[in-house]
Order: structure tokens, then C-alpha cells, then sequence
């Protein structure tokens, strides 16, 4: 018999609108998965992690049972008394520890936010609230979203992948994505801004959509890049996905870049399926493109498991009606690593300016003389090494004497980039796509180490296919498409034109749908066998 | 090229304005990174821009139509003021508390 | 000895009158609101909120940009300026770097001696105030209630050469704000704030010196002290043979000192950069039309218009268009009057100024309007009073808020203009004072001045004087 907790979101919710379980039952099976795969929540006073923190998920920071509680009895309540409900009452979910909520620990993954509690609710989190789901807890993350690995959190244990417990859930909403995964919860809220939320959702097997930027609000959600993050849902099904959007979507007077467009139901949608759509596949999305020492572009292929999945769904949906197009050239997305690079590292280093020790969060204990010995003390005390180098980057790049040389060249590439998108989903164009189909990433999830081992330029370019759609704007999907032979999950990205989330949901739901006897989908997390 | 290494005195610079005191493995590390990473910064020169192509804040247009209108000049309080203050490590009657700042008096 | 030209130009913060902050929904004004009770997410720079923009600091922007002649940026943009400090909750200041909404334009104004000055605008941009902190002992409180207020930051070309220019420049450019309506304009409450930048070169020397820049004068009286200590300090440096540093130094008005401020304030790199949580402000014509319908005619316009159409001298045209209100009034009661308008001025400037004075009130706090005054105007030219009830009337009037010819009837002020009344009481004195008579019969004829005196006197100032004088005559001569 399939337990609660690994139902979607939907169907969570029909059981308690049809009174077959209560909300309070349900947070309590949450609960209790939690208590039985998660281990001992991140915590910024775990120096080493022991032998058995290997053998768990350490997917939340915090917990927020009595509050959680409260919620689920609240729908309870509502129900006996046949009152009306939002479309997710009573389903528990969980958000990335970037969503500020009121009176409830934010911490970023950050020691620099120690102890802060939020005057205030993010407007993603009063959304859900309007919706019914149930928050139950805040979930890790890298520090400051500075990672796609979750390695850079400051809150250890940190995130294991519960595909395989030596490897990174991937980053920087890898809690999110390993809870999911683990059935801790059907939804988690995380950001993406160069993949944040994509990346994970392909380690873990799940479905992650980036929307367009402005599609949703960002009011409340402590930032990495302004320009370009993003907030979206983490889930099981594209329907639990769409449903999660469609309720958060939206303009919002308090944030000035969200567009008034008015929001599609994603959900109804979904059925409409994909004959006659046109889906593109791009060289440029089939390889690692870099520069060499030598200052020439080079290529590496990406692993070919991943290259041969990309082949298998487009088959799939041309079986289903939809036109395929190959070819298609992105080939300015190669000038996104440095462009991106630098917009992201001035962004970030001016958001990282607020935390000062005065206000909130961290002070340092040591004596001062003055003001400015406290910042240097208590940011230096506060903040982890990726947030002090991006910081440093960004100061760098950000001088007046390079205001033209770097920042405005960077924002003139991004102009640039931006055109392929355009000339790719044109309606009079070449192309006329309705989306492109590409890899979430070039490789399964990496075993721990290997981003530290690494530097952080390679995982830029782990990041290369998913962070042109940040620096274009444009929305993307990741689904799992399958298992690697190592039994690692691998993702495909379906990524559209802004404000097209009906499409690309309609994508990775007819591949859903299509593929949903596959053997591979009966094979559960290792964390869960 | 002046950009083309951070020597160690840029580095100790950047340190001290940006606030942030870091151990000595940090600055080695970090000081270390960031002049790998120049290399990415200076891809930037290799991007062949044309001159009439704009810079752009960001990525997906605004059209008019979609941009939020400006706000309405209407008083809505805060709920709760307290709540913020009742954040900050040092407060005081009120008011949140700093070391204080230098000064040096001009005769 | 050295003579030395002084050289300073001034960055005037002005704090626009809007209800709400520049980028949140908190009051713009907390005067008297206890430390941190005006506060919210956005304008203390909580992790995670964002900024909107306020229409209304928009809308004064566009206002001042108009009054001065500036050019106006259809689209112009929010930067950030980076660095921190205590009063600085979001380690940036939004602020308009290099596409603010105006450029360019100019002040022009008078000096009391009456020379003409043009002052000219480098640029004009809006930004949000920092917070307030002050001094205790060894730390600083910080007080939050200020942070997000919506100024104008307007920066003058260096045009101006002296400590007086610059308190005229300040003082004009206070007037034109009130005029307007976008500030109180009140420097002791900060709603104008300068820093000077000043610098000193030998007489005829075409290159700049290295210029100092004063920061936080906030009163016309500190502006001149100031600058005036600057320009000593400097001149004393050159003549010792030492060079000008280009520091940035604090004005102190407690200790009414100058301070210099710590070198990392001042070597610094703002990094400004596009603010990415904003969109750009477009002015759409329709939004400049609907501005500009706003627009009041601007003093010195107005003042060239009461010179030439009005018929008014330039001392009155000045004193008159000091204030938007008191022109106001003026041309209510020109209107209401029609007729001689250097009358109303004089009524104006000697009787409702002086009410103005006496009481420490403004002309919009006045409950006589420019109605009433024309009403006593007429009063006094069809002599149903005389002039001294006339002066009296304009108190009465702003005491009672009752309209002017409503009191005359009441208190029954009216001249009597009557004969036989008259006639009785003039028959009266010329009877009971026979030592006066026989002088005047004697061929002391201005004595009949005297006489008159006597009657008004009987009659508390009520008879026609005219009238009394000739009956009195009459009488007298016919003894």
C-alpha cells in the first residue's frame, strides 16, 4: 500500500478535503519520516559530523512542530465546519531557509543571521498560507544560495543526496530537493538564480521549476543576485509543480519586477498536452563549452548517459504529436559564464552589505574600538569562506574605474545572450519554438569533496545550462528522465519563453505520463530502501 | 594591465573596506581564487559586442504594460516596529546601539 | 597681501513633503515620533524586503526640476551607493547616479544689494535619508524613523563666491521650495540640508584649488559661519606655505566647530551600480502635462509681473512675493478691490505684515482674507471710516474671523457723516472753550486743527474730520 507521505500534494489534499485523513494525521506521518530518515537538523554548533549523520538526509534546519500543529488543526477545524479551503489545505511542505517567516528563524545558512527571527512573511509564504499547505519546517541550503552542492551551508550536518548518501543533493536548494525526495513533505519552496533550484531537482529526481523572473515575487526572500533570482517549487509531479505555481504566481505591488501578466491555471493545462508544439535541441546544450588557457573556446562532452536521455524524450515526444527541431543554435550562451560571473558577484556583494552585526543576527563577543571594528569582527566572525569571496569578487569587479569595462560589458553580453532566446521562440522567426529541451546538468550528482576539490569556476560550469535562463529571464523545468547506471537520477530541462510555464509544465507532464510504468520510477531513494 | 593581479596590498585594501576580517589561510585562499577568477572576468573582453547593443538590467524586457505602476503616496504603518528592533544584540531605549565613530577635531 | 577668490558650490539635501518614504508606506515625517516607532521590513533593510517607489517623490522631483529649468530625463534611473555605515541599515543608499531625472538648469536670485545672481544646477536626482545617530558617551544610538525619506539631492556648479551668496542662494532656494509645495523647507528640523564645498585660489588664477567639502550645515546663520571659517582656515594654511588637502570635514553645530572626518569616510569608492529591484522611472507625457498643470507661477516671474502689470515699485514686488501665500493674498485683494494697486500694498505690506510679525504667524494661518482687506480698503476710501479704524479693523478682523463691514455695523464704527450731529457737538466746543475762539477770531487760523481734535475727541474718532473742519469754520467766522 503506498503510505501518506508518498502521495503527491494533490492527492494529500483530496484525502483531507474528502475527510479520509485529517491534516493533522498527515503532518504527523511528515513528522515521523522526518524523524526517520533526516538525522540531527543543521546546526551551527556541530563541529564534526559523526559516523551516523552519514547514514541520514539532514535535510531540515529547523522543524516547526507547534506552529505546523496549529496550522493542520486550524484546517481541521475548517473542515468540521465546512468551511472554505485553499487548494493545498492541510499539505505539509517545506522552505528553503531564505523565506523570511514571521517570528520564525530565517538563517540563510549563515552564522552572520544567528538567532534572527523575521519581522515579516515573505510573500511566497503568505501565498501558501492563503493556499492551506502547512509549513512544517525550513529546510538547508549552501550559505547564502552561494553553491550548487550544499556543501557551503554553515549549519552542519550538511544535505546528503538520499539517491546516495556520499553524494551532494546538489545546490544551492538542496534541502529542498532531498526532503522531497526522501518524502518529507511533497513540496518544498526554494530559489533558483543560476540553477539553484533545477540542479538539485536533477540529483534528487524530482520535478523543479524556475519561472520567469518576475513571475513570481521575491518579496521576502533574502537574495543572491537580484536580477535574476528566482522562487519556485520543488516536488514530486509535475501536477504538485504546477498547482504549487499557480498559486504563488502573480503580480505583487512590493515587488517592483514582478510583471503584470495575468497567471495561467498550470494545472488544467497540464492536459492539454503537447501535439503540435515545437521543441528544439541545441548543439550548444549537448556540450561543456570553456576557455582554455590559451584564451580559445574549447568543448567537453557531457556524459553521454545524459546526451542519450536528451535523444530518448525527444523521441517520446515526437511519438506524442510534437515537432522536433535540431539544431537550433544558443551560440552566445558560452559568453554567459563570465558575463554571469560578474553581474552575480556585484549583485552579491551588495546584498551581503546589510549584515552588519548592529541590526540583526551575528555580533562579534570580542571587545571593539569602534564601529567599524565590529563589522570587521562580526562579518568576519559571520560570514563562511564562499560568502567572504563573493563578497571580495564582487568589490573587485564592481570599482568605478571598471564600471564600463566590466559591469556595463557584462550587462551589454547579457543583451547578447538574450537575443538567442529571442530569435529561438520568435513566432515569425527561424525556429517559432514553443521550448528547448536540454540536460539539467552535464553529470548525476558528484560525490562529496567535489566541489571544494574543484574550484568554483568548474561549477559554473555545472551550472552552464541552467544559468543562461537566469541571465535571460526565461522560465525552465527540470523532470527526472531516468537512472544512470550508477543509479543516480538524471534530470532533463524544459525551458520556454517568458511567462510560457504552461508549456514547459505540459512537457515534462506528457513525459511524466508517458514514461510513468517505466521500471525506474518504482526504484525508491537508497535513504528510503 | 593594472587589473591583471591582486597583489596582496589591493587585497589587504579590499579587505579593510569591505569589512570583513579574515584568517590568514582564508586571505591566502581567497586572494588565491580570486586572481583565477580574473581570468574568467577577463572573458569578458573576448564577448564580440556590437557598439549599439545596450546594456540591459535584466534579461526578460519590461514592456510598459506589464511594469508595476508607481506606488500610491498612502500611509500604510507597520504592524509592529518592535519586532525589528527587538532583533538587534545591542538596544537601548529604543535605539539600537553602535560602537561609536572616530573623529579627529580641526583646531 | 594675497587677495583670494572664493569658489564654493553646494549640494542641498531637500526632504520632499510626500506622505509616505521614498520606497515603503511608513509616514516620511516623524517629527516627534519616539526612536524606531516609524519604521518597517523595507526602510530598515530586513533581509529579503524590497523597495517600490513612491509616486509623489516622483511628482515633487518633476516640480523642482521644472522650477529650475532643468533638463528632464524621460527615463531615468536608481543606483546603488555602496558603503557602510550605522545609519545606513541596507549597506546601500538608493540613490540616481548617472541617468537622474534632472540636469542642468539654474537659480537665479538677488542679493540685498541688489545685484543678480545665476546659480547654475549641475544636476538634480532622488535618493532615500539615511538614519539619525547620535552620540552617547562612548557608543551611538541609532534611530531608523528617518531612513527612506525621499529627498532631492540638487548639486550647483561652483558659482558662487562667498559665504553670503551661498546663505542667499539657500535662503531663495528655501522660499522656492515652500513656493512650490514639494518641502517644508525647515532647516532646523533637516528638511534642507547643504554641504559646501569650498576652495580658495589667488585673484585671477584660472585654475581650481583643491576644495574642501563641509558636511551637515543645517541653518542659513551655520551656512555663513561655516564657510567663513573654511575660507579663514584655508587662507591661513596657504599664507603659512601648506598645501589644501581635499578633505571632508564635519560641521559641528554644537560645538559650532569644524571636524574632520576619519579618511575611510571620505577616500571612498561608492561602486555604484544599477539598483536591480527597481524598474526605471518613466515620465510619461501625460504624467509631465499633469505636473506641469501644477506648476505655480514662480517668484520671480511673479515679481517681474507686479513690477510691470501691477504697477508696483521693486521694493514692494520683492516683499510681496517672499512668500507664495502673501502674493496670493495681495492679488485676492487687488481683485477685490480694483483700483489703485500701490494702496494695497501699502495696506498689505504696513497692516497685514505687520499682523503676520506681531503674532509670529504665516499668511495662511491668517483668518482676514484678501477680500477682507479690499472690503476695509473701500471702507476707509468712502469714509464710512477713517483711517486709524481702517488700521484698526484689520485686527479686528483677524480676531473675530467676522467680515469687515459686519463689525462696523455692530460696534457702530461708522464715520458720522450727519450735519446736525455733527453741527451740535462743533456748536458745543465752540461754546465751552471761549479762550481758543478768541485766539483763532484773533488771526490764529491753525488753530482750527485744534478744534477738529476736540470734536473727534467728543465723538470717538466717528465724525468725518473733513466735515467737522469745514462746520467749524463756519462757526468760527460767523462770530
Amino acid at each position: 500500500m503506498t503510505e501518506l507521505i508518498e502521495l503527491s500534494a494533490l492527492e494529500q489534499a483530496k484525502l483531507i478535503r474528502e475527510k479520509k485523513i485529517s491534516a493533522v494525521e498527515l503532518l504527523e506521518a511528515t513528522l515521523k519520516q522526518v524523524d526517520a530518515v533526516d538525522g540531527r537538523p543543521g546546526s551551527l554548533d556541530t563541529p564534526v559530523e559523526e559516523p551516523e549523520d552519514l547514514e541520514k538526509v539532514h535535510a531540515f534546519i529547523l522543524l516547526t512542530k507547534a506552529h505546523a500543529l496549529e496550522k493542520a488543526a486550524e484546517v481541521d477545524r475548517k473542515i468540521a465546519a465546512g468551511e472554505a479551503l485553499g487548494v493545498l489545505a492541510g499539505v505539509p511542505y517545506s522552505a528553503k531557509d531564505v523565506y523570511c517567516t514571521k517570528g520564525i528563524q530565517t538563517t540563510a545558512a549563515s552564522r552572520i543571521l544567528e538567532g534572527w527571527k523575521p519581522p515579516y512573511d515573505s510573500t511566497v509564504i503568505e501565498r501558501m498560507n492563503q493556499a492551506g499547505a502547512v509549513m512544517f519546517g525550513k529546510v538547508n541550503l549552501d550559505e547564502f544560495t552561494f553553491g550548487g552542492s550544499n556543501e557551503t551551508t554553515a549549519f552542519k550536518p550538511t544535505v546528503r543526496n538520499p539517491w546516495g548518501l556520499d553524494r551532494v543533493p546538489g545546490g544551492s536548494s538542496g534541502g529542498s530537493a532531498a526532503a522531497v525526495s526522501a518524502n518529507e513533505g511533497a513540496i518544498s519552496l526554494g530559489t533558483d538564480t543560476g540553477g539553484s533550484i533545477r540542479e538539485p531537482a536533477a540529483f534528487t529526481g524530482i520535478v523543479g521549476v524556475k519561472p520567469t523572473y518576475g513571475r513570481v515575487s521575491r518579496y521576502g526572500v533574502i537574495p543572491f543576485a537580484s536580477s535574476m533570482d528566482t522562487m519556485g517549487p520543488l516536488t514530486r509531479t509535475v501536477s504538485d509543480a504546477a498547482v504549487v505555481l499557480r498559486e504563488i504566481a502573480g503580480f505583487d505591488p512590493r515587488d517592483n519586477v514582478t510583471g503584470r501578466v495575468p497567471v495561467e491555471d498550470y494545472l488544467a493545462e497540464l492536459e492539454e498536452g503537447i501535439r503540435g508544439l515545437r521543441i528544439g535541441i541545441s548543439p550548444d546544450y549537448l556540450k561543456i563549452t570553456y576557455l582554455d588557457d590559451d584564451g580559445n573556446y574549447s568543448s567537453a562532452a557531457i556524459d553521454p548517459e545524459i546526451e542519450k536521455s536528451v535523444w530518448r524524450a525527444a523521441e517520446i515526444f515526437r511519438s506524442l504529436g510534437a515537432e522536433i527541431i535540431e539544431d537550433v543554435p544558443m551560440a552566445n550562451t558560452k559568453y554567459s559564464v563570465p558575463a554571469y560571473f560578474v553581474i552575480t558577484r556585484i549583485e552579491a556583494y551588495s546584498n551581503l552589505q546589510r549584515f552588519d552585526g548592529l541590526k540583526y543576527g551575528h555580533t562579534t563577543k570580542e571587545p571593539v574600538r569602534d564601529m567599524y571594528e565590529l563589522y570587521y569582527k562580526s562579518r568576519g566572525e559571520g560570514f563562511g569562506y564562499q560568502a567572504k569571496l563573493r563578497l571580495l569578487t564582487g568589490m573587485f569587479a564592481s570599482q568605478e574605474k571598471f564600471y564600463e569595462k566590466y559591469y556595463r560589458r557584462a550587462q551589454r553580453a547579457r543583451a547578447l545572450i538574450r537575443r538567442d532566446f529571442d530569435d529561438a521562440f520568435d513566432p515569425a522567426g527561424k525556429y517559432r519554438l514553443d521550448a528547448i529541451l536540454t540536460p539539467s546538468t552535464p553529470s548525476p550528482a558528484f560525490k562529496f569533496g567535489g566541489a571544494t576539490a574543484s574550484d568554483s569556476l568548474l561549477m559554473q560550469f555545472a551550472d552552464q545550462f541552467t544559468s543562461p535562463m537566469n541571465f535571460a529571464g526565461t522560465p525552465g523545468v527540470s523532470f527526472p528522465c531516468g537512472l544512470s547506471s550508477e543509479g543516480l537520477p538524471i534530470g532533463l530541462q524544459a525551458t520556454g519563453y517568458d511567462y510560457c510555464e504552461s508549456k514547459i509544465l505540459r512537457i515534462a507532464y506528457a513525459f511524466e505520463q508517458a514514461t510513468s510504468e517505466e521500471d525506474w520510477r518504482k526504484v525508491k531513494p537508497a535513504a528510503l530502501r | 594591465m593594472e587589473d591583471e593581479t591582486i597583489t596582496i596590498e589591493m587585497f589587504n585594501e579590499f579587505v579593510q573596506v569591505a569589512e570583513v576580517e579574515l584568517t590568514p589561510e582564508e586571505a591566502v585562499s581567497i586572494r588565491a581564487k580570486m586572481n583565477e577568477q580574473l581570468k574568467v572576468i577577463h572573458e569578458l573582453e573576448a564577448i564580440p559586442l556590437e557598439a549599439d547593443l545596450p546594456p540591459v538590467i535584466h534579461g526578460n524586457p519590461y514592456p510598459r504594460e506589464i511594469q508595476a505602476p508607481l506606488r500610491e503616496d498612502i500611509w500604510t504603518p507597520f504592524e509592529n516596529p518592535q519586532s525589528i528592533i527587538s532583533q538587534a544584540p545591542r538596544s537601548q531605549d529604543g535605539y539600537i546601539v553602535s560602537p561609536d565613530v572616530p573623529h579627529q577635531r580641526l583646531g | 597681501m594675497t587677495e583670494y577668490e572664493v569658489i564654493i558650490g553646494l549640494e542641498t539635501h531637500i526632504q520632499l513633503n510626500t506622505v509616505t518614504k521614498a520606497f515603503c508606506g511608513c509616514k516620511a515625517d516623524s517629527w516627534g515620533d519616539p526612536a524606531n516607532t516609524n519604521i518597517c521590513p523595507i526602510c530598515t533593510g530586513q533581509p529579503g524586503a524590497l523597495p517600490s517607489t513612491n509616486k509623489a517623490m516622483v511628482e515633487k522631483a518633476l516640480m523642482l526640476c521644472l522650477a529650475m529649468d532643468s533638463d528632464i530625463n524621460m527615463d531615468s534611473y536608481f543606483d546603488r551607493k555602496n558603503y557602510l555605515y550605522a545609519d545606513l541599515p541596507g549597506g546601500y543608499q538608493i540613490t540616481q547616479n548617472d541617468k537622474s531625472i534632472g540636469r542642468g538648469g539654474h537659480l537665479d536670485f538677488l542679493m540685498d544689494d541688489g545685484r543678480e545672481v545665476r546659480c547654475h544646477i549641475h544636476n538634480l536626482h532622488m535618493e532615500e535619508d539615511a538614519g539619525k545617530t547620535k552620540n552617547e558617551g562612548d557608543i551611538r544610538l541609532i534611530d531608523m524613523n528617518r531612513c527612506g525619506v525621499p529627498l532631492v539631492e540638487m548639486v550647483t556648479m561652483p558659482d558662487l563666491h562667498s559665504a553670503d551668496e551661498a546663505a542667499t542662494y539657500l535662503m531663495r532656494l528655501r522660499q522656492l521650495l515652500r513656493w512650490l509645495g514639494i518641502s517644508e523647507a525647515n532647516m532646523e528640523k533637516a528638511h534642507l540640508r547643504c554641504d559646501a564645498n569650498v576652495s580658495i585660489r589667488p585673484k585671477g588664477a584660472t585654475e581650481l584649488g583643491k576644495k574642501c567639502e563641509i558636511k551637515n550645515i543645517n541653518s542659513i546663520e551655520a551656512v555663513r559661519m561655516a564657510i567663513n571659517f573654511e575660507i579663514d582656515r584655508q587662507i591661513r594654511e596657504t599664507e603659512a606655505g601648506n598645501k589644501i588637502e581635499q578633505w571632508t570635514i564635519e560641521w559641528d553645530n554644537d560645538a559650532q566647530e569644524l571636524r574632520k572626518m576619519r579618511s575611510k569616510e571620505t577616500a571612498a569608492d561608492y561602486r555604484y551600480f544599477r539598483e536591480p529591484n527597481l524598474m526605471p522611472v518613466h515620465i510619461t507625457e501625460a504624467f509631465l502635462a499633469e505636473v506641469k498643470a501644477k506648476m505655480p507661477e514662480l517668484p520671480l516671474a511673479r515679481r517681474a509681473r507686479f513690477i510691470s502689470e501691477m504697477g508696483l515699485p521693486e521694493y514692494d514686488a520683492t516683499v510681496l512675493t517672499a512668500e507664495r501665500d502673501t502674493s496670493e493674498f495681495f492679488e485676492t485683494a487687488c481683485r477685490a478691490y480694483t483700483g489703485d494697486n500701490k494702496r494695497v500694498s501699502n495696506w498689505m505690506m504696513n497692516e497685514v505684515l505687520r499682523i503676520v510679525n506681531e503674532r509670529g504667524l504665516s499668511v495662511s494661518d491668517l483668518k482676514i482674507s484678501g477680500q477682507d482687506l479690499a472690503d476695509i480698503i473701500r471702507l476707509v476710501d468712502a469714509k464710512t471710516v477713517n483711517t486709524s479704524t481702517g488700521k484698526k479693523l484689520v485686527d479686528l478682523v483677524q480676531d473675530s474671523g467676522k467680515p469687515p463691514k459686519k463689525i462696523v455695523e455692530e460696534e457702530g464704527l461708522g464715520l458720522v457723516s450727519d450735519d446736525s450731529a455733527i453741527r451740535e457737538i462743533c456748536a458745543r466746543v465752540v461754546e465751552n472753550n471761549p479762550n481758543e475762539v478768541a485766539t483763532y477770531r484773533g488771526g490764529k487760523e491753525t488753530l482750527i486743527g485744534w478744534f477738529v481734535g476736540q470734536v473727534m475727541r467728543e465723538m470717538r474718532g466717528k465724525a468725518d474730520p473733513e466735515k467737522a473742519k469745514a462746520i467749524l469754520e463756519e462757526l468760527l467766522k460767523a462770530g
